[in-house]
């Protein structure tokens, strides 16, 4: 028990702790936010095409259903989810393989799966490209298995600029993985193996140690993987920019080619601010699960 | 004779006459040759150029810099050059492929090597650029980081918008523009219609063109006009594709095209003002017509990601036809990924615009003679001759093309051997920015949209 | 012992193919480098190789300058992320502190907004600001600028080892009269390090990929290779092969940094060894 008195003194050593970042937040995020937000709605004059007087026509449009952009949104989202959810569970899988079966990750494999982290995003995007293209090694795989083998289908579905965002997706995947796995990894390692032989002893199945013992174990550390995989595939460029399709198109490559390229500024500046609403939102949710995995683990 | 300038950039009736310099007397010239490069004794013309709204559609109407805005006077070529001596260095920024920037690299050590001023090269993007120019101006910095700023269509428009050129005729002040091939294109306006009002020196002319197998097809089996794709497309399905508008030139300069062919001519558009109700009343039949297209295209319902996704197309023989630039197929050709015996490139009737990028001053530019300098020799014979030799697209001085060596002039990327005849005599036009965007946006949901 | 013959085979099989899949994309990436004639209609692998696009981008200059001014911004980004991020973690992570200030969460919950920012509209708005500061084209406004995004990483790859530390360890530190500094350095650090090198190998990787900042922020003086590549492959033009030799003086320098930091810092790597 904490006396009042240690627990002031304490929360203030906390504050002291939290004032480097706040400090930096508040400087080098706030602002730029600041004029993000005025901006969405034409205040600044910033960037060309801004007016600095105030309109809601950046949000009209955007919310306007006959406009590309709702229907961008959406498809970012659902392309964004698909891609969290297999790079966070390729890694999760591949982690808890190596758990399991005690493989311990020498120097080599340690090695290769660092290397998507250092690949240069651009050329990633563009690699991707030619391995998925029908000349692709990956697109003659599809070929050859789906029309010759399995006769499945007449043409082979394209993998790059079509309508479901399958290159972003395999792309994404690749450039993701590598993040949940070495995550997830690193935390499995600082479990002490005892919990598992207890479990084991008391006749515990793998499906059951799973849920029962890793998961709420790495729980943080696994939503924490998946959030900030979902938020940079969501406004990851280069690779939906290479890969995507000219409808639906990519949130950030519909800023792009609008602000960029068009010079419509307002409409770049809304789907930021749209784009930052559901990072805060999603945010929320996070520190109170948290909150909540401080309190189980 | 040189030619006569249209509009604002002669300055006669202000008695400047860059072709008669002795006109300027010389102890004048001394007291004021400094001033009259600067910003502040040229201050007005900016406000003046300022106050008249800027809009492409103005060109013909009205004058947004007249005559009397001018100052009395200007430099002698030799007080520039004298200036520029004292300067003695020029920052020059432009953007582009590998090969642009090895082209500028060498102009640039070129044009050190013969005039003893150093010339600076930064290789970045457009955007950056024109951002970081405008925002010099906006904090009222004096002396701005570039000299010489490589620029299209639009950011010119924004650097114009937003104060960042230095409005003079530049044009009209270099000895060796004179030599640029007499289009209007190439100088008066760049390409998507903007004014430059002499503020701006072209340097390039890309070629967009039909691109197609030349193994497979004769010249004759191609299509003749621009909208005479689809018939094409209709006998050899699967075999044509082109870029998706928003993401490459091939793509949106054709469909350009498309719209003055299909959808009442070239002069309907041309100068004329923006109208919403044209593209939502006449529209019609070219909409209609890349819907008809679509399903004979190339993997029917997906875009090319760009001018070089489909040249790679093109080059793993996924597609034999398709638009593209000189410079993106040359770039094939030598990356070594495309046979150049399958090259093929013919310009349809009535021909597809070729664009020009170039070079502006800065308005606060700090060493303006010596951007002056530079950009004079940018336009003299022998730096033109490196457009063709390293960016594989046509010079704007025809004499640089006509001074190539007859192989070179041959290389398969290039679909016109004689440029004098058919550039400088043939017809030429430009892209109306406006509209372009307007169907960039309209494409998206008509088109792609599914 | 066939069972165990059997999965150790299974096991290498598991491997093998992960590694197949990463190591794909990158002998792509070698294949495109060295090819200088590859007609793909015909041919699976390149017809000639060589070294001509190296050749062609050392020629172009600025290469070394920007490989340097890469390293330098990621290296001293990773830094001073770690410095303003680790006791900020600790107050997030460590379940000795509740962490129920009100303005403590707004911090925790704001440090994620620039993960959803799109970097586009993070440099426009600090242009004016960098401008005002005089911060243009330096070096401390591009390392500012990339921690913006590198904070967030770092954080959260630390928030989560610090609450996998039992809080009676730190509690019983504290009843024997350790001070905030010494449980942070003596019992904290040790045992949260493998989230300290993932984040700090985060923010090195973001700083060393980030090209629009640069872009935006550190024209002209600054330079760095990503920003080359975007030249290189900027959508309207591309060009593969300079672009993946590009990639490579990126990707070989950073990978055999990577090895060297596993074989002399046994154990203290992001993904601890054999443990």
């Amino acid at each position: 028990m904490t006396s009042p008195r240690t627990s002031r003194r304490r929360q203030f050593g906390d504050l002291l702790m939290v004032a480097p970042l706040a400090l930096f937040l508040g400087t080098m995020v706030l602002v730029p936010l600041v004029i993000a937000v005025l901006s969405s709605v034409g205040m600044t004059t910033v960037a060309p095409g801004l007016t600095g007087e105030f309109t809601l026509q950046g949000f009209r449009e955007f919310f306007d259903p006959t406009k590309p952009s709702l229907a961008a949104l959406w498809f970012t989202f659902k392309v964004t989810l698909v891609t969290t959810a297999i790079s966070t569970g390729l890694g999760l899988a591949l982690a808890l393989f190596m758990r399991f079966r005690r493989i311990a990750l020498g120097q080599v494999m340690s090695f290769l799966v660092k290397i998507p982290l250092f690949m240069p995003y651009l050329v990633t995007a563009f690699v991707f490209w030619v391995l998925l293209y029908p000349k692709g090694y990956i697109g003659i795989l599809t070929h050859k298995l789906l029309v010759e083998y399995l006769a499945l289908v007449e043409q082979a579905p394209a993998l790059i600029s079509d309508p479901l965002g399958i290159g972003i997706i395999v792309c994404g995947s690749w450039m993701r993985f590598p993040y949940a796995f070495v995550i997830i990894h690193g935390l499995l390692q600082m479990i002490d193996p005892s919990y598992e032989e207890a479990a084991r002893t008391l006749g515990a199945r793998t499906g059951r140690i799973v849920r029962r013992v890793y998961l709420p174990l790495v729980g943080y550390g696994l939503l924490s993987v998946a959030l900030l995989n979902f938020l940079a595939l969501f406004i990851a460029f280069s690779i939906p920019f290479v890969l995507g399709a000219s409808w639906p198109q990519f949130l950030s490559v519909f800023i792009y080619v609008n602000a960029k390229d068009q010079g419509n500024w307002l409409a770049g500046y809304t789907a930021s601010v749209v784009y930052i609403v559901i990072a805060l939102a999603i945010a929320t949710f996070y520190t109170r699960a948290l909150q909540r995995a401080k309190t189980h683990a | 004779m040189a030619r006569k300038t249209k509009g604002p950039a002669g300055g006669r009736e202000g008695g400047v006459d860059i072709q008669r310099p002795q006109l300027a007397r010389r102890g004048f010239i001394r007291a004021a040759g400094t001033a009259a490069l600067s910003l502040t004794a040229l201050g007005h013309v900016g406000r003046e150029a300022r106050a008249a709204a800027f809009r492409p559609d103005l060109t013909m109407e009205a004058n947004p810099n007249p005559p009397s805005a001018y100052p009395k006077w200007f430099p002698s070529w030799s007080e520039v050059e004298q200036l520029a001596r004292k300067e003695g260095q020029v920052q020059v920024s432009a953007w582009g492929s590998a090969e642009a920037k090895e082209m500028f690299n060498k102009l640039c050590t070129q044009f050190e090597r013969k005039t003893g001023i150093k010339a600076v090269y930064r290789h970045g993007d457009w955007f950056a650029a024109q951002q970081q120019v405008l925002n010099e101006v906006k904090e009222k910095k004096e002396q701005g980081s570039i000299d010489a700023i490589f620029l299209w269509g639009k950011p010119f428009s924004n650097l114009m918008q937003g104060g960042g050129v230095w409005e003079v005729p530049i044009l009209d002040l270099l000895p060796n523009a004179r030599k640029i091939a007499y289009r209007p294109e190439l100088g008066r306006f760049v390409h998507d219609m903007v004014p430059t009002y002499g503020c701006f020196v072209p340097q390039i002319n890309y070629q967009d063109c039909f691109v197609y197998d030349r193994k497979k097809y004769k010249p004759s089996d191609m299509p003749k006009s621009v909208d005479g794709v689809l018939d094409w497309a209709k006998r050899h399905k699967g075999k044509f594709t082109y870029c998706d508008v928003n993401k490459g030139g091939s793509g949106h300069t054709w469909v350009m095209m498309l719209i003055y062919a299909l959808t009442g001519g070239y002069e309907k558009y041309a100068f004329r003002p923006f109208s919403k109700e044209v593209a939502a009343k006449d529209w019609k039949p070219l909409w209609d017509y890349l819907k008809e297209l679509e399903p004979y295209m190339y993997r029917p319902g997906t875009y090319p990601q760009g001018n070089n996704a489909v040249a790679q197309l093109f080059s793993a023989e996924e597609i034999d036809f398709c638009p593209n630039w000189d410079g993106t197929m040359a770039q094939e050709v030598r990356g070594g990924r495309l046979d150049p015996d399958r090259l093929g490139m013919i310009v349809p009737e009535p021909g597809i615009f070729s664009p020009c990028d170039g070079f502006t001053i800065p308005a606060n530019a700090a060493h303006k003679a010596a951007a002056l300098l530079f950009l004079d020799y940018l336009v003299s014979v022998e730096a033109q001759m490196e457009v063709p030799r390293v960016m594989a697209s046509y010079p704007v001085v025809t004499e640089a093309w006509d001074k190539l060596p007859e192989k070179e002039r041959q290389q398969p990327w290039h679909p016109v051997q004689n440029l004098r005849e058919w550039r400088d005599l043939g017809r030429m036009g430009a892209r109306h920015g406006e509209y372009m965007f307007q169907m960039m946006t309209e494409w998206v949901d008509r088109i792609a949209r599914k | 012992m066939r069972r165990h013959r059997a999965q150790r085979w299974a096991n290498h099989a598991v491997l093998g193919l992960v590694a197949l899949l990463i190591l794909l994309p990158v002998f792509v990436v070698f294949e495109y480098a060295f090819a200088t004639k590859w007609f793909p209609a015909h041919w699976w692998f390149p017809q000639e190789f060589g070294m001509r696009w190296f050749e062609r981008l050392l020629g172009l200059g600025n290469i070394v300058n920007a490989m340097i001014n890469s390293y330098m911004i990621a290296a001293i980004v990773a830094v001073t992320t770690l410095l303003v991020t680790f006791p900020a973690a600790y107050v997030f992570g460590a379940r000795t502190r509740r962490g129920d200030s009100r303005l403590i969460r707004l911090v925790e919950g704001f440090s994620s907004v620039p993960l959803a920012f799109p970097t586009i509209a993070v440099g426009i708005g600090l242009l004016p600001v960098y401008a005002k500061l005089g911060l243009l084209s330096s070096l401390p406004g591009v390392v500012a600028a990339h921690m913006i995004m590198a904070v967030p990483y770092a954080l959260r790859a630390m928030v989560g080892s610090f609450i996998m530390v039992p809080p009676e360890y730190e509690e019983a530190a504290r009843n024997l009269g350790a001070g905030r500094f010494y449980v942070l350095r003596r019992i904290y650090l040790p045992l949260v390090w493998p989230g300290v090198m993932a984040g700090g190998i985060f923010a090195f990787s973001w700083s060393l990929n980030e090209f629009v900042l640069v872009l935006l922020l550190g024209y002209p003086n600054i330079e760095t290779i990503p920003v080359q590549i975007y030249q290189f492959v900027g959508g309207y033009y591309l060009h593969p092969q300079q672009a993946a030799a590009l990639g490579l003086f990126l990707l070989v320098p950073t990978l055999a940094l990577m090895f060297l930091v596993e074989r002399t810092v046994r154990g203290s790597t992001v993904v601890p060894a054999g443990a």
